[in-house]
């Protein structure tokens, strides 16, 4: 009997564990396609620190860029909706 | 059989998450070769130059400070995003 829950336990633990990391790396991998668009629009030669008006570019740029994705992914459903509507 | 054993799945556990740290920083740094060598290295030349390198120093500094404000800026996103 407890062989069996063990094996349940660990499963379960095992399977959150993945879903968590993989969530994890999600984020993370986002986070670096922002870093990389956003260090090319704001950041010219490297300096001793990050100044004030980097860190608002840098900021804003984020920002700019998901709502370029939201603008973008909302026009396409917007596309195919009147192709539907319009098939019909 | 012994991958039943609690002890065995936390020390899978543990191991599995040491290897993701692991490729994680490896991620990190060869972002931060690629971007600084586009940054830092107009010419490439016989050997690194002192001004190459202390942009290189620099550079991987900035690369990691403009990390922090990324990841700030998109998890406050998303907090206002899941509201």
């Amino acid at each position: 009997m407890s062989d069996f829950e063990n094996l349940t336990g660990n499963d379960k633990e095992l399977q959150e564990f993945l879903m968590i990391e993989k969530q994890k790396a999600q984020v993370n991998a986002q986070i670096h396609e922002f870093n990389e668009i956003c260090w090319e629009k704001c950041i010219g030669k490297p300096s001793t620190k990050l100044d004030h008006a980097t860190e608002t570019c840098l900021s804003n740029c984020v920002d700019r860029f998901i709502d370029t994705s939201l603008l973008i992914t909302q026009r396409f459903a917007q596309m195919l909706q009147k192709q539907s509507s319009g098939g019909m | 059989m012994e991958q039943n054993e609690p002890q065995n799945c936390a020390e899978t556990l543990r191991s599995m998450r040491q290897q993701i740290a692991l490729a994680n920083a490896q991620q990190m740094l060869g972002k931060i070769t690629v971007n600084c060598f586009r940054k830092c290295i107009d010419r490439p030349g016989t050997s690194l130059a002192r001004a190459e390198e202390r942009c290189l120093v620099q550079c991987m500094d900035r690369f990691m400070d403009s990390l922090k404000v990324v990841s700030l800026t998109y998890s406050k996103r998303l907090m206002r995003e899941t509201k």
